[in-house]
């Protein structure tokens, strides 16, 4: 939820730009645009009460919530001027306003100035807060001030200091401190590009929003329970089951090493994994060999049908079966000469010295019966489709009708094939029935029905034909998808390029799944085959290359496919091999992007510099945390365990031996409750700070070694 | 094409059909290699046929005397000329259908990727 606690709509004093007054129909369009859920409406010196319902009654169906404010002049310690904000609660304004009346007197808003004793005085016992400019955004309150401030006043909760950006909130932050930015608005024709705070627990009024500055532990409770929480069990050791409540936001698992966080991490990994829950997981000790298995290439299939071509596994049997056709020897027709005369009666028998008929291929069947599979396929999905989406009536029957003819002529071209091809075989097979039995009626021996050569040639050519589509499905073809990998802030877009690729001289070992030295041996026997076809024995380089692809388990050619896969840039086919810290980062950036319910990540931070944690890690988190999805991050790393103000930290302390103790709280009540004990507490911030910053002292050691470097703070 | 084709006793004084190809191919009549020597002489022959149309004639020999060996060639070689009509249709048909204009020279085009 978007706050904007330090907004001006309009123009009080002498000087100020002209482009802070606003319209009321623009405030609204503005406010809108932004997607801001809170305005705190803090003009200088000055509380326009009709202005501020007017803006009211303008948002009233918006979803967003105005609290009226004022931003005061004030002098503080040695006479340093600074700026403070107070605001309260709309119901109050009719009392905020005239308070502010009482302590304006009849001074303009350019004239006025008080102490913060005069504010504190006013406004001590009203439910406001307060907001001095700090660090950096001039005119700020000093060190001392604060001192004074706290002192005096006694209640934190009620002060909220607002820097000039992000990165200071970031620090004082850390420091304890609430922080707050506020677009502090120069042209309302830009307030959308201002900097704007977001509220973790979405409050519903400025009496909440109190409460949550108080950590009332009620509110916050029932602030985080639209999270949707669930016990959990999980298992930090072997036999050892805990509860812990996990939101749909950020959950946190901190604590010292060896105290099980990441086998939590994997039960509730297995947990999800057994419930069907869409999950995504990253693990820091295994990004390298994760990575290593987005380039492992071993379960791609080799599918030659992404080529337009085929496994050859038909044309391969035909080839292992193959045997010549043996002439007719000569010696059978001087059997017959020799015997044609032996009886009278066999002259007659005519028949038992006819020639076979001429063969008729088998071929007008097969290509009818594969385009008839075709063709059926075809009108099976065109069934399938609505055609009046893209034909009238008229053009849609003309279509099918069109469809049914092709279907019918091919199958009567089918079945004419068939019974050709079919018919002369078996009137060759009779005849020969024929004259063996006649040869047998009257000691004699038939004509033969042919030399044999034709057999001989359709069989020399039928093997060309198969020899032919092998060849031509294993010639040196290349195909590659490239698939959007990361990027890499100073070096650009990786993609993982998959390459296919049939066998050739510049192929590598990895490449195949099968080696590559019996594949060539294959390949090499294989070209011997067209060269063998006209030779006397064709089957002596067949039954060669068919014993290398038994010995090598190759059955068909889709074993030729190459795969490789590597890493490029992406407007270069430069090969890339990212560092173990890239690799973490490439993995990241896919398991974010990638759609899930849960995102179960183990060290994160591991092996990446702090500033990607901070700008790139912690973002994300916080935006599937937006989108409601559960996120549960194990880390050592302060920037994600803290800043990303998790609805649920879970701490593992180690108390001695094989005793653990486990504590479950969160930021905003900043309190861990060990999970079997209620009573035993401890601070969020203490532990955090021992575990995450190394010790409090650490801690304080470098905010001051931080702040040596800030002149103007100490200015 | 037309190849001579005559009967003759070989120096081993084996009777043989020799057919006039280059080299000539000889089948011996009377002896059982001879099945080999045909599919010797059926490769010879495809490897005509893919660009031709081939006949065989038989020349009478004055010097060769085996009447029954001439008259069983004869008809051997009637059949022989029938097969080779046929043989070049298929060659035609199945060639055709797997190499588009080169039609018949597919064998030979085969045997040159091979070598």
């Amino acid at each position: 939820m978007k706050i904007d606690l330090h907004c001006h709509t309009k123009a009080t004093k002498k000087n100020e730009t002209r482009n802070r007054n606003v319209t009321t129909a623009l405030f609204k369009e503005k406010i809108e645009q932004a997607e801001v859920g809170i305005v705190g409406i803090t003009n200088h010196n000055c509380l326009d009460v009709e202005q501020f319902n007017r803006f009211v009654d303008a948002v009233r169906d918006s979803d967003v919530m105005l609290w009226p404010g004022v931003e005061l002049d004030v002098i503080g310690r040695n006479d340093n001027r600074y700026h403070m904000l107070v605001i309260g609660s709309p119901k109050n304004i009719d009392l905020i306003s005239e308070k502010l009346s009482a302590l304006l007197c009849d001074k303009t808003p350019s004239d006025f100035s008080c102490t913060f004793d005069d504010v504190w005085n006013e406004f001590q016992n009203d439910e406001v807060i307060f907001i001095p400019h700090c660090h950096d955004k001039r005119p700020y309150i000093r060190e001392d001030e604060i001192d004074y401030i706290h002192k005096v006043t006694g209640e934190d909760w009620r002060f909220f200091y607002e820097p000039s950006s992000l990165t200071t909130v970031g620090i004082w932050t850390n420091h304890g401190w609430n922080m707050l930015l506020g677009s502090d608005v120069q042209n309302w024709a830009e307030y959308e590009k201002s900097r704007f705070s977001t509220l973790r627990l979405p409050v519903s009024s400025f009496e909440q929003f109190c409460l949550l500055a108080q950590k009332n532990v009620p509110v916050i409770q029932t602030l985080l329970s639209q999270r949707d929480p669930k016990e959990m069990t999980v298992y930090p050791h072997k036999d050892v089951a805990i509860e812990i409540p996990i939101y749909e936001d950020i959950n946190i698992l901190f604590g010292q090493k060896g105290t099980g966080k990441t086998e939590i991490i994997k039960s509730l990994k297995r947990h999800y994994e057994n419930k069907g829950v869409p999950y995504k997981y990253y693990y820091a000790s295994e990004k390298t060999a994760t990575f290593d298995k987005l380039l492992d290439t071993s379960d791609i299939p080799r599918d030659p049908s992404m080529f337009g071509r085929s496994t050859c596994l038909d044309e391969l049997d035909y080839l292992y079966g193959w045997q010549d056709e043996a002439p007719t020897p000569l010696q059978n027709y001087e059997k017959w000469w020799k015997t044609k005369d032996n009886n009278s009666r066999r002259a007659k028998l005519a028949i038992a010295d006819i020639r076979h008929l001429p063969i008729v291929s088998e071929n007008d069947y097969l290509t009818a019966k594969d385009d008839l599979e075709i063709i059926e396929k075809f009108i099976a999905s065109v069934n399938d489709r609505n055609l009046l989406r893209y034909l009238d009536h008229s053009e849609a029957s003309a279509f099918i009708e069109t469809l049914r003819e092709l279907f019918i002529n091919a199958h009567a071209q089918m079945v004419k094939g068939y019974l050709s091809a079919t018919s002369v075989r078996l009137t060759n097979k009779s005849l020969d029935e024929i004259k063996s039995i006649a040869d047998k009626k009257s000691d004699t021996v038939s004509k033969p029905g042919t030399t044999g050569l034709t057999s001989f040639v359709v069989k020399r050519v039928s093997l060309a034909k198969a020899t032919k589509t092998v060849l031509e499905n294993l010639q040196p073809l290349q195909k590659s998808n490239r698939l959007y990998l990361g990027t890499l802030e100073d070096k650009g877009q990786l993609y993982i390029e998959t390459r296919y690729r049939y066998l050739t001289n510049g192929s590598l070992t990895d490449e195949f799944d099968k080696g590559i030295t019996k594949l060539k041996e294959c390949k090499k026997l294989f070209d011997l085959v067209p060269a063998s076809l006209l030779s006397n024995n064709p089957g002596e380089a067949i039954a060669d290359f068919h014993k290398a692809m038994e010995d090598a388990e190759i059955k068909g050619i889709s074993s030729f496919i190459g795969i490789t896969k590597r890493v490029i840039f992406g407007d270069s086919n430069n090969p890339y091999n990212p560092s173990d810290g890239e690799k973490g980062i490439l993995l990241l950036e896919k398991m974010i992007n990638e759609p899930a319910d849960v995102y179960l990540l183990d060290e994160p931070e591991s092996g990446m510099s702090n500033i990607y944690i901070d700008t790139v890690i912690r973002t994300a988190l916080q935006d599937l945390a937006k989108s409601r999805k559960t996120v549960i991050v194990a880390t050592h790393n302060a920037n994600i365990a803290v800043r990303t103000l998790p609805y649920s930290s879970i701490y593992r302390e180690h108390v001695n031996g094989s005793v653990f103790k486990t504590y479950t709280g969160n930021p905003f009540i900043n309190e861990l409750t060990d999970i079997e004990d209620s009573h035993n507490k401890k601070s969020w911030t203490d532990c955090s700070m021992t575990t995450l910053e190394g010790g409090r002292e650490a801690f304080y050691s470098r905010k001051s070694i931080y702040e040596a470097g800030t002149d103007d703070y100490r200015s | 094409m037309i190849i001579e084709a005559r009967l003759l006793t070989s120096n081993q004084n084996v009777d043989v059909l020799r057919f006039e190809l280059n080299p000539p191919v000889d089948v011996r009549l009377t002896s059982t290699d001879g099945a080999k020597d045909l599919q010797v002489l059926f490769v010879e022959l495809l490897k005509l046929l893919i660009n031709d149309q081939v006949e065989i004639s038989l020349i009478e020999n004055p010097d060769y005397k085996n009447q029954m060996y001439f008259n069983i060639c004869t008809e051997y070689i009637l059949d022989l000329n029938k097969d080779l009509a046929e043989a070049k249709c298929e060659i035609k048909e199945l060639g055709a259908d797997f190499t588009g204009e080169l039609g018949a020279a597919t064998l030979s085009e085969l045997a040159e990727n091979g070598n």
